[in-house]
């Protein structure tokens, strides 16, 4: 008896133990985000398009579909988007000069994070060999047009760096769930 | 015993073997994975000088020494030349890389490779990767530099695993003199050539700015000059074989501690050397004494007498570099061995020495929050040779510092440590629970 009292304390502990630990680390972290990582420290997105849908594979209903804010360069807060429900849903992300993609989230409330692909400098969700002849013709450039649309790790120049983006990420995004074009939402 | 304890004893040994490997695990990923990027770059010319006739051709390698593996996916260059005494004509990209941009404009060539395949890939740390091979035409009497503009010279690098980014890691270029004579078999006397803008006269001492201290460690083939200044600044070095100092080597970053590595040296060669530090706009400059060191011979045994062991910064944030060169007995320098490095803490990691000519190199990091003194010392066949001790302050890191080490996603700041720690502890406990649970039954 003694030692099941015991056993049953030990838990307790060790429950209140990890629970005081963790605690400021839930108040100080980002709940209720997507967090966008491995980022180029100046990399500054400030907006993103947003398609939220139930997680129907074969016929996903649309939820939301907005432009929203990214606080503080790198967080998607889910709070802001209104309309999306307490029920698990796929979060469709597309951010100009990214690729797009999904995120499924359990709750309004989680922590998420996503690693997004650079490079998509013509925003047309495919990282490819326009995306390369376009950053390429731009290189040393002192056109502010330019570089605004191909600096992409937002250094204020258009560099190999850059280039090399879109040689390593070459891939296709996510499409939107609907079939439609990202660059006409 | 019953089934009912042997099942809970048996839960107990799996809680603990998965928490042992879950701490191993976690020590292994801090060694290898985090520092899988920690390289970087010289780049150079094949030859320090050149002399040459008025409208004949040179040409001239740009080469690349990196401290550690790495997977490279560009290489943007940025060369001042003086168009009134040399032109370049041609540009070849070594093996395994081709041309995508190239520009000759008001004495600047703009030059930028990528890879014919996706990326090089380097397995290990290299001296003297040949980049490209560029001819010049001379056009008239005179003496110009070679420089690469440290700013827009950069080598793209694939960054840690699960990233999809790149980052730069050239660390320092070094520039090549040309000497346009008739005469041009004769050996460019002293005041012919000067360093870009470099004169002993032209001192202007800005504010509280101050050159701490230099010191140098030396291979047969290369130097690195560590600097300590007062404030963060533009650190260079010119240096020459001659008190002249026609060359220039220019650290990519701004900083207060710099080690400024000079490849492509002779082995047994006296060299003069400067620290040149600057503010952002190059208005402003503290100049060092001319100081000067003889590099040692190579030695052809594979007999170690002794080791220097230098860890620079000896107090640092979160990372310093451990320099280990080896001696014989001639106090010639002994390469293609294979030293370890051995710190006296758990709470910081080392990676494997890498070696460039003869130069080991190894990158030390600490996660703690505290203040901590560790010695660390390099050992060759189990034999301690050499040691040296290094603080790590993390009251040293200011704003741009940032400490935080990242791995799928998931970043090892202090706040997830204490998360890990905490399921750790609760694990232990658990497991006792259970232990306690089977004895009692």
């Amino acid at each position: 008896m003694r030692s099941k009292v015991l056993v049953v304390l030990v838990v307790v502990v060790s429950i209140l133990a990890a629970y005081t630990l963790s605690k400021p680390i839930t108040t100080q972290t980002r709940q209720g985000t997507i967090e966008l990582t491995h980022l180029p420290d100046q990399y500054c997105p400030l907006s993103a398009a947003v398609v939220a849908t139930d997680l129907d594979a074969k016929t996903p209903k649309i939820l939301l579909d907005i432009e929203v804010a990214i606080d503080e360069c790198r967080y998607i807060t889910l709070a802001k988007l209104s309309g999306l429900g307490s029920e698990p849903q796929f979060i469709f992300v597309k951010i100009s000069g990214q690729l797009a993609f999904r995120v499924q989230i359990d709750s309004i409330k989680g922590r998420y994070q996503f690693a997004p692909s650079l490079g998509d400098v013509n925003n047309d969700n495919i990282i490819d060999s326009n995306d390369e002849t376009q950053v390429s013709s731009a290189l040393f450039s002192n056109d502010e047009t330019k570089i605004s649309l191909n600096d992409l790790d937002r250094d204020k120049k258009v560099s190999v760096l850059d280039l090399s983006l879109t040689r390593i990420n070459r891939r296709a995004g996510v499409e939107r769930p609907d079939g439609q074009s990202w660059s006409r939402s | 015993m019953s089934l009912r304890a042997v099942s809970t004893r048996t839960a107990f040994v799996l809680v603990s073997i998965v928490t042992i490997l879950l701490i191993v695990g976690s020590a292994f990923l801090s060694r290898v994975v985090f520092k899988a990027a920690s390289s970087s770059a010289t780049l150079y010319f094949s030859q320090s000088s050149i002399q040459a006739k008025p409208e004949t051709t040179f040409k001239i390698e740009i080469l690349a020494d990196l401290s550690a593996s790495a997977d490279l996916t560009g290489v943007q260059l940025e060369l001042n030349f003086d168009p009134k005494i040399v032109n370049p004509t041609d540009f070849k990209p070594a093996v395994r890389w081709k041309k995508v941009f190239s520009k000759v404009e008001n004495g600047k060539l703009f030059l930028v490779m990528v890879p014919v395949e996706d990326q090089v890939q380097s397995n290990q740390a290299a001296t003297g990767l040949s980049l490209v091979s560029l001819t010049f035409t001379t056009l008239a009497e005179g003496a110009t530099n070679l420089t690469l503009t440290a700013a827009n010279t950069l080598l793209a690098v694939a960054s840690t695993p699960g990233a999809k980014g790149v980052e730069n890691v050239v660390e320092s270029v070094i520039d090549a003199q040309v000497s346009v004579s008739n005469m041009a078999i004769a050996t460019p006397t002293d005041d012919s050539l000067k360093v870009n803008a470099i004169t002993t006269q032209d001192e202007v001492v800005f504010s509280s700015q101050r050159i701490l201290s230099t010191s140098s460690i030396l291979t047969p083939s290369s130097a690195v000059i560590l600097v300590h200044l007062e404030h963060p600044a533009r650190v260079s070095v010119a240096f020459g074989a001659t008190t002249a100092l026609g060359n220039r080597a220019d650290y990519s970053t701004r900083a207060d501690q710099a080690a400024i590595r000079i490849a492509g040296l002779a082995a047994s060669q006296r060299y003069y050397y400067q620290v040149v530090a600057e503010d952002d706009d190059a208005t402003n400059r503290v100049l060092g004494q001319i100081k000067s060191f003889e590099l040692p011979a190579l030695s052809s045994a594979t007999t170690v007498d002794r080791a220097e062991l230098t860890i620079f910064p000896a107090r640092a944030a979160t990372g310093a570099t451990a320099y280990a060169v080896f001696f014989d007995q001639d106090n010639k320098v002994v390469s293609g061995l294979n030293p370890e490095i051995k710190v006296d803490t758990d709470r910081v990691s080392a990676t494997k020495f890498s070696e460039v000519s003869g130069l080991y190199q190894s990158v030390l990091g600490s996660l703690e929050t505290e203040k901590l003194t560790i010695f660390s010392a390099v050992l060759l066949d189990g034999q301690e040779l050499a040691g040296a001790n290094v603080m790590f302050d993390p009251a040293l890191a200011n704003t741009a510092v940032k400490p935080n080490q990242t791995f799928l996603a998931i970043k090892f700041d202090q706040k997830t440590i204490n998360v890990i720690l905490a399921l750790v502890a609760g694990l232990l406990m658990l497991g006792v629970g259970f232990y306690k649970l089977a004895r009692a039954r």
